[in-house]
């Protein structure tokens, strides 16, 4: 059992705080979005940290679970937290989650995403990223963005 | 009231994730570290994050309660998870705190101890011996920026 299920059962929907870690995919001007299954939102590749995990190891894991790729070279974007990391899931849990964000520009793999988390990937031109973004998204897409455009 | 003795009402000594913030404090080649009151060794000043809280606020806070200075500016260091995270305190909570370490070299104000987690500040010269025992969460923070600082001082 996952230390987020055991918890739950004693804490019930109450906040809980935990650190997620996650992956800006990005190949020749476009990045990697999923459309998550809970909220119908576009967002990045990202996830809570496990018990013993190097944050590194999360960003790979959850970007490999919910894509399929294997990251190679992975570069730190930021780290983020502050009121924009409230989350309220469709079930009521609530989660104040800061993040890591890495950006990911060498990956292997065919994409092949999750099925009970993930509607669909698509590739996004930068210049023509989707308005319905998952809020806790904004900041580090726009940021990236920034970054890229300067480079 | 703070979320982990908030959160310890509901879990007893179950493991709670949570997250770390600290900060390293430099001045003249020394490191300032704190002997905890709890008997697991100097650590540097750091706490968990509150409800909502920045990263950047929580060093501040914490070094602020815990060592009395203020932190001007603060840069990152880095982050450290992995198995060194983990930790089963005197009373039996268990623990997971992944940190996010910053530098401060700027800070103003008089050292002054939280009694009840501090029982001692003492600056620490990088190219002497760091004290024993290091606070077991720390260890590798502590000894990656002594060595990163001696290797700086060379060039």
């Amino acid at each position: 059992m996952s230390y987020i299920n055991q918890i739950r059962k004693k804490i019930g929907h109450d906040l809980l705080i935990y650190l997620g870690a996650g992956v800006i995919v990005y190949d020749d001007g476009k990045i990697l979005l999923q459309e998550r299954k809970d909220n119908s939102k576009w967002a990045l590749h990202a996830g809570g940290i496990e018990v013993g995990e190097e944050l590194e190891e999360t960003a790979r894991r959850e970007l490999f679970e919910e894509t399929g790729l294997k990251a190679g070279n992975l570069e730190l974007l930021g780290i983020y937290s502050g009121q924009d990391r409230f989350i309220t899931y469709p079930n009521e849990d609530q989660v104040y989650m800061p993040g890591i964000y890495y950006i990911c520009r060498n990956f292997v793999g065919d994409l092949r995403p999750q099925n009970e988390e993930v509607k669909q990937l698509k590739w996004f031109k930068i210049t023509e990223i989707p308005k319905n973004i998952h809020e806790p998204n904004r900041r580090v897409i726009e940021n990236f963005i920034r970054k890229i455009s300067k480079e | 009231m703070s979320y982990v003795s908030d959160i310890r009402k509901k879990i007893g000594n179950d493991l709670l994730m949570g997250i770390g913030s600290g900060v390293i404090i430099e001045q003249d080649g020394k490191i300032l570290l704190q002997k905890r009151a709890d008997g697991l060794g100097w650590g540097i000043h750091a706490g968990g994050l509150e409800p909502g809280e920045t990263f950047e606020n929580a060093a501040s806070r914490e070094l602020l309660e815990e060592s009395g200075l203020v932190a001007n500016s603060l840069e990152l260091f880095g982050n450290y998870s992995g198995e060194d995270s983990f930790l089963t305190y005197p009373n039996g909570d268990q623990i997971f705190f992944p940190t996010i370490v910053y530098v401060c070299r700027d800070f103003s104000g008089k050292l002054k101890n939280q009694k009840e987690e501090v029982d001692e500040l003492r600056w620490f010269d990088i190219r002497g011996r760091l004290p024993e025992p290091l606070f077991s969460m720390h260890a590798r923070l502590i000894k990656d920026f002594v060595e990163k600082e001696l290797k700086n001082e060379l060039y």
